[in-house]
């Protein structure tokens, strides 16, 4: 099986010399056609009011979540990104002291005054569990004396943001929210890194499983101070003698305390929870599949692929991210690129070296004797440019094996590495600019 | 390139009260183990994508160098081991041998069987499990229980510790490595114990906890290992899981461990001669070497400034780990196992000489 990765434009080779930031979807595929068809992430500005942004974690899901809502504020969309990472720094690069749970706007003015081409503002929010999961209570329980006694339960006060899968649940629940307000054209929904990172699909049906049991909901009543208890939870019974093999009756029975002052709410519950469901599966919602240029990262998002599409989900594109790109026609021995350059620095006149030295080198080198100088140096140089060929050449290997298995199906975007990560809203705005403006790569040819 | 250490910050030191006299065990490679990755319990953590699980590996197959019966703890993810050591996804709940010639094996827990076997236990008859655990209304319950999957697999890893044996009696395990979940869940981990004395003060469960708390802050038995990158947000979140971690929980401290750091290969001098010699000529190969020269430059430079700003900030001595510059296969492990043995402790002495310090600050396992 042969790859044709010789005959590839090098991914550098458009690019700003001296920058590493070449474009490099437009460079794989810069036929005479790709520019009047819409990028996937222009075209997913169009026709989605929900993107959702799924992988591993450190992949930069949260930056490039905030760079898709700069995007869309350039589309002309009113775009709303939901955090869950509240990290101060990317807070700080959007121009804000910190992320807050409630939406806060970056005008139209500061993201033209930083140079992107913005039609209208971008909102942020960040998603804080507590506060979702107290709004959730008091709107799904009418009733007061059932919130006091929720919120007083020693479930709720000390665990409810570690309710199993809680956090994935408050995300969407929060989803929902901001959909049914009605008030964007588009919701970039930054995703929480998790052992398994469908659990926030997987938090709803959970909860509707058992929300919606009836032997459960029966057995619930007493707990919610309809009659007395008896059964399997009744103080005595078999499964309650099992139960204290673990912990007392009374920390149990405190559990359920917990089910059964929500137990009023559990129809809302389930029906909200349907909604969400409903509204991940909607024609308006798709996943954006994130990884690096990692094997783990790589793996993950295959992984995630195949459940979203199990699942009837519609994925727009996989985003690879951080792909390095140094040029990698230089690689080739080591020696023979040495002595090339070797050559290069002999040739150059004394005059120029002592300007070289004079302008650049620190006190003390101008003695050096410079034909052992010049040798040691050009291994020196070669070594790097190798070194760093290297780094870029896996990466398009990476990408390569990625473009045959899956770009026919599947719009693959390469998002070139930044030596930094963006600090502030010009440098999101250009990342912004490149995720908008990238097109799909190829599906790359095998010869067999 | 040898792996370069730096002593941790001021007033903090790498050794927690109370630790055992530093011993190191030598490995069948000559390697001397040092005592912070020669504990029972040695906890990796760390934001996404730094590698954590390739430094798991690492420890783990250094660990069973040395000959401890050792155990790489993956905790409900996706196996990592498996792909590393065999080439393919291969270890689940029950221990899978990662190399036929050393005592190092894995598991990937998950909260089902743990479940099980834990109900099993206290239960003693497969019937009465049935009755409690096996009804419908008690599976849809338990999956809603707060806490319980990470109660059930923190759980596990502990009893491994605590309680498994072999058919002989004796301790299945010498060291556990557990490849701890990414920051924030792994932080919400190690402090679950805490979280649920809580919530149940009283019974079995609760004398668990206790048990499983005191093995977190042993400092005899554990040990905390943070992964990080030398880029700024790994940095931030390496430095609040120390506070958090070290500082809040008080779990005895391992090293700091930046990965994948790149060599000095270049310095600017060399880039300005380059420069220099390559203006004006129209040679292509000499552009696209400089360009890549100074991007090598470039991105080393703003790891060594993260660098600075980890080592004067971390409360745990800073352990260097060359970038690999290729795939993370068994090779790689290996070379990184033995650089984690070799190299630190001379220069963790010399770090800790050079700023002014006592021995003490030194890990255990440096030569006194």
């Amino acid at each position: 099986m042969g790859v044709r990765l010789a005959k590839e434009p090098q991914p550098a080779a458009a690019g700003e010399a001296g920058t590493g930031r070449a474009p490099l979807g437009a460079a794989a595929d810069s036929g005479p056609q790709a520019a009047s068809v819409p990028t996937p992430i222009a075209a997913a500005m169009r026709t989605r009011r929900v993107l959702v942004v799924v992988g591993a974690g450190g992949v930069g899901k949260t930056t490039l979540s905030a760079a898709l809502g700069l995007a869309a504020s350039t589309a002309g969309k009113r775009a709303l990104v939901l955090t869950v990472d509240p990290a101060r720094r990317l807070a700080n690069a959007l121009g804000l002291q910190a992320f807050d749970q409630h939406t806060q706007v970056i005008p139209c003015e500061a993201l033209r005054a930083a140079g992107i081409d913005a039609q209208v503002g971008v909102e942020v929010a960040m998603l804080d569990i507590q506060s979702t999961f107290d709004r959730v209570v008091t709107r799904h329980v009418n009733n007061a004396a059932a919130a006091r006694a929720i919120m007083d339960n020693p479930f709720y006060r000390t665990a409810s943001t570690a309710l199993a899968g809680s956090q994935e649940y408050m995300a969407i629940e929060r989803l929902a929210e901001v959909v049914a307000s009605g008030d964007h054209d588009l919701i970039v929904l930054d995703t929480p890194p998790s052992a398994h990172a469908l659990d926030f699909l997987e938090a709803p049906q959970r909860l509707i499983d058992l929300f919606e049991n009836r032997a459960f909901r029966a057995l619930l009543r007493p707990f919610a101070g309809q009659g007395t208890t008896s059964g399997m939870f009744a103080r005595g019974s078999l499964v309650m003698r099992g139960v204290g093999r673990f912990t007392s009756a009374d920390s149990f029975h405190d559990l359920l305390g917990f089910f059964g002052a929500l137990s009023g709410g559990f129809d809302s519950w389930v029906a909200r929870g349907r909604e969400v469901l409903a509204l991940l599966r909607s024609e308006g919602t798709a996943f954006l599949v994130v990884s690096g240029t990692d094997d783990a990262s790589r793996d993950e998002a295959q992984y995630l692929l195949d459940r979203l599409r199990q699942d009837g989900l519609a994925v727009e594109a996989w985003l690879v991210n951080r792909v390095a790109t140094a040029h990698v026609g230089v690689l080739g021995e080591a020696e023979a690129l040495a002595d090339h350059i070797g050559t290069a620095l002999q040739a150059q006149t004394p005059a120029q070296a002592v300007e070289g030295a004079a302008s650049h080198a620190t006190a003390g080198d101008a003695g050096v004797a410079p034909a052992v100088d010049v040798d040691r140096r050009a291994e020196r140089l070669a070594r790097a440019a190798l070194a760093m060929a290297r780094i870029a050449d896996r990466d398009r290997t990476l990408l390569a094996a990625l473009r045959q298995r899956r770009a026919r199906d599947l719009p693959l975007i390469a998002v070139s590495r930044r030596e930094v990560e963006p600090a502030d809203l010009g440098e999101l705005g250009q990342l912004a600019a490149e995720l908008a403006t990238t097109a799909a790569l190829s599906p790359l040819e095998v010869h067999r | 390139m040898p792996i370069a250490i730096a002593a941790p910050a001021a007033g903090q030191s790498a050794v927690a009260p109370g630790a055992t006299a530093p011993h190191a065990a030598a490995t069948r490679h000559g390697l001397q183990l040092p005592d912070v990755l020669d504990r029972r319990f040695v906890v990796v953590s760390g934001k996404g994508g730094v590698g954590k699980s390739t430094l798991a590996a690492a420890i783990g197959w250094a660990a069973a160098s040395a000959g401890r019966r050792t155990c790489i703890v993956q905790l409900n993810t996706r196996d990592a081991m498996g792909p590393i050591f065999l080439g393919r996804d291969a270890v689940g709940y029950e221990p899978v041998r990662l190399d036929p010639r050393l005592p190092l094996w894995s598991v990937d827990l998950r909260p089902e069987p743990a479940l099980r076997e834990y109900g099993l236990m206290k239960l003693r008859f497969a019937a009465l499990h049935k009755i409690v655990f096996e009804n419908e209304v008690m599976r849809r319950l338990l999956r809603m229980v707060p806490g319980m999957t990470e109660t059930l697999l923190l759980g596990k890893a502990w009893f491994m510790e605590a309680a498994e044996q072999d058919a002989s009696g004796r301790r299945r395990w010498d060291v556990l490595v557990v490849d701890a979940p990414s920051t924030g869940h792994g932080i919400s981990l190690l402090r679950l114990p805490e979280t649920l004395l809580k919530v149940i003060s009283v019974g079995p469960m609760a004398d668990d906890a206790r048990q499983m708390q005191a093995l977190l802050v042993d400092p005899t038995r554990t040990a905390l290992h943070i992964a990080t990158l030398p880029a700024e947000l790994p940095v931030n979140e390496a430095l609040d899981l120390a506070r958090e971690a070290i500082g809040s929980i008080g779990m005895p401290s391992g090293w700091m461990i930046a990965n994948q750091v790149l060599p000095e290969l270049v310095d600017a001098d060399d880039c300005a001669a380059l420069r220099i010699a390559a203006n004006g000529v129209d040679d292509a190969l000499l552009r696209h070497s400089l360009d890549n020269a100074q991007a090598m430059l470039r991105w080393r430079d703003q790891q060594q400034a993260q660098l600075l700003r980890l080592r004067q900030a971390s409360p745990l001595p800073v352990v260097e780990v060359p970038h690999q510059l290729g795939p993370i296969q068994i090779a790689a492990v290996r070379s990184l196992a033995e650089q984690l043995c070799d190299a630190p402790q001379a220069q963790l002495a010399g770090a800790a000489q050079a700023a002014g310090r006592t021995a003490r600050t030194a890990p255990a396992g440096s030569p006194a």
